[in-house]
């Protein structure tokens, strides 16, 4: 079975972080906190059941000043996979 | 709660762009009306030219101002003009409901933008600023007020003095200029006028179909050159020259290169920099843009004097940021017809110069989606070198999309089926239409320069360092240049048409 998860991403001036879970996931890089993210749902038991969860990562406009929103209005979204039995 | 795209539909009440759209459309439609002998917008107010030693004899409101239409003629100037203030300030504090901005804030800042705007505004209708020494629609205001000396600058003037107002505001009284940042929306105010604009547009459609197909192509070549030309080069200069780190060498070039602050961001996100990249570089781009705005319109005009649309179109691939294009496009607009009117008497219509200008960044901005989205498959699987579960959506494409060009062709079009299905109705159209294209998209432009000033501060280069020189080598050593001599190419010899013809 294949199971979706929509996170919203942020960043703080350092880190890249995420509150999807019940702990607030944050990395250096993006790859950190996939990799955060992935360990996460394998160890999440709603998960338990899919082949693989599809993760949709979608950044949050707040962290960009209000005063640059007139210009341009998104930053961006992508998705990446997350292939449980490969993790267990 | 994060704010986040998710739909198609995201955004459409919640941003600056869309609320163009909406603005835009309300108006224009109101504007419509006049096909059924309803005058929505006539009570739109109106500036004459007036002169100081004349109106401080026998003062009186109707000297400088009027209601727009017949209609609304018995209208006192002073009520014509709250009016405006009220149907502006309620449409645009709606937006700002929605787009989650500090209403209350707001409102105090609308109006006080409001009022500056229309003061300078005042101010640069009186003719020793504004009136050319020649005959137009059978009057000669240097005549008219037996004036000795004139800057012949048109509605030009209006424009530098509320620029000049702005930049006072955001670089002397910065306290001033934080009060009225809430409201100071360059970007939207601009965006909602080229909405207005499409209009025109249409009319022009009408009279010279060649000339607009023409602009339309060159604008073709312009995104060409942006993307493929102005795009590698500075790129390259950024990381061999000036050994700036790749993510930051894209971001610039796409701010210097592309469609500026809107550029910039795209492609920070596109590549997934870090957030402060873009907000250090757009911070730059807004200030370069500004000192484009400023030296440019007159440059072009010394420079080309018989060159009107080379100049706009020039303009359109040099101004970053849509907001400064169109703002200089305008001051060049008034510029050159004023001089063309001063030098040899005739008296070339106004606002195609300006359509040259935004039509060409249109085109450029129209792409920016496209161009994200294959930048981001390029840095993800060719620079970062990642491959097998990460995918980026086409949906990509549609949030980056600029959407106020939305209601730019619903209004080009609109007036253009009328033109071609109801040719009965074009005259009755033309009244409403008139007041929307011209002293409503001109307040927006006005509304667009104090605060384009407001939000300008130069005290944030400071630290740019070789970021701010980049810039400024590719700026004018690069684009510049180039876009002078495409726009060259495309555009030698063509002239707006006479008022007379």
């Amino acid at each position: 079975m294949h199971n979706e998860l929509e996170l919203s991403l942020s960043h703080n001036g350092e880190f890249w972080f995420t509150d999807g879970f019940n702990i607030q996931l944050y990395g250096k890089d993006l790859e950190t906190i996939e990799d955060k993210i992935s360990a996460a749902v394998q160890n999440d038991p709603r998960f338990d059941n899919d082949e693989s969860v599809k993760v949709q990562l979608r950044f949050d406009m707040d962290v960009i000043p209000k005063w640059l929103h007139q210009y341009h209005a998104h930053y961006f979204n992508y998705t990446f996979t997350v292939n449980n039995q490969e993790l267990d | 709660m994060a704010t986040v795209n998710r739909k198609w539909t995201d955004g459409m009440l919640s941003t600056e762009d869309w609320w163009a759209v909406w603005l835009g459309l309300i108006i224009f439609f109101a504007g419509l009306m006049t096909i059924w002998g309803i005058d929505l917008v006539g009570w739109m107010t109106k500036l004459k030219t007036w002169e100081l030693n004349h109106l401080i004899g026998d003062f009186s409101w109707s000297k400088l101002l009027k209601p727009s239409s017949k209609s609304y003629s018995e209208l006192h100037p002073l009520l014509s003009l709250f009016i405006t203030y009220l149907v502006f300030a309620g449409l645009t504090s709606i937006g700002a409901y929605f787009q989650r901005l500090d209403v209350k804030q707001f409102l105090k800042g609308f109006t006080l933008l409001f009022l500056i705007t229309w003061t300078c505004w005042i101010i640069g209708h009186e003719a020793h600023f504004k009136a050319v020494d020649a005959v137009i629609k059978g009057k000669n205001y240097f005549e008219v007020y037996d004036l000795s000396w004139g800057l012949q600058l048109g509605g030009g003037f209006s424009y530098m003095l509320a620029l000049a107002v702005g930049l006072l505001i955001g670089n002397i009284f910065k306290g001033f200029a934080h009060f009225l940042k809430e409201a100071a929306k360059p970007e939207w105010f601009i965006k909602t006028a080229i909405v207005y604009l499409g209009i025109k547009l249409g009319v022009m459609s009408m009279k010279a179909t060649g000339f607009v197909v023409e602009l339309a192509l060159a604008g073709a070549a312009a995104t060409f050159v942006a993307y493929m030309l102005f795009w590698p080069i500075v790129y390259t200069l950024a990381r061999r020259v000036f050994k700036l780190p790749r993510d930051a060498s894209a971001v610039l070039s796409s701010g210097i290169s592309v469609c500026g602050v809107s550029a910039a961001i795209a492609t920070a996100g596109a590549i997934r920099a870090k957030p402060i990249l873009p907000i250090a570089v757009s911070m730059l781009i807004v200030i370069f843009a500004m000192v484009e705005l400023v030296v440019l319109p007159g440059v072009y005009t010394a420079m080309a004097p018989d060159q009107p649309i080379v100049n706009g179109a020039a303009m359109g691939m040099t101004v970053k940021t849509d907001g400064a294009d169109a703002a200089a496009g305008a001051i060049l607009d008034e510029l050159m017809v004023s001089k063309h009117l001063s030098n040899s008497g005739e008296e070339w219509e106004e606002g195609w110069i300006l359509s040259a200008a935004i039509l060409t960044k249109i085109w450029i901005d129209v792409f920016i989606g496209i161009w994200a989205f294959l930048l981001a498959l390029v840095w993800l699987y060719k620079v970062e070198g990642r491959s097998d579960n990460t995918t980026i959506n086409l949906s990509e494409i549609w949030f980056r999309f600029p959407k106020f060009v939305i209601g730019y062709f619903i209004a080009w079009f609109t007036y253009v089926a009328i033109a071609i299905w109801f040719p009965d109705q074009i005259d009755a159209a033309k009244e409403g239409a008139g007041i929307v294209q011209s002293p409503m998209r001109k307040m927006m432009f006005m509304l667009t320069f104090v605060s384009i000033g407001v939000i300008t501060d130069f005290s944030k280069l400071k630290g740019m360092g070789r970021l701010a020189i980049l810039y400024a080598i590719a700026l004018f050593l690069i684009i510049a240049p180039i876009a002078y001599t495409v726009a060259y190419l495309f555009h030698r010899g063509m002239v707006p048409p006479l008022v007379s013809g």
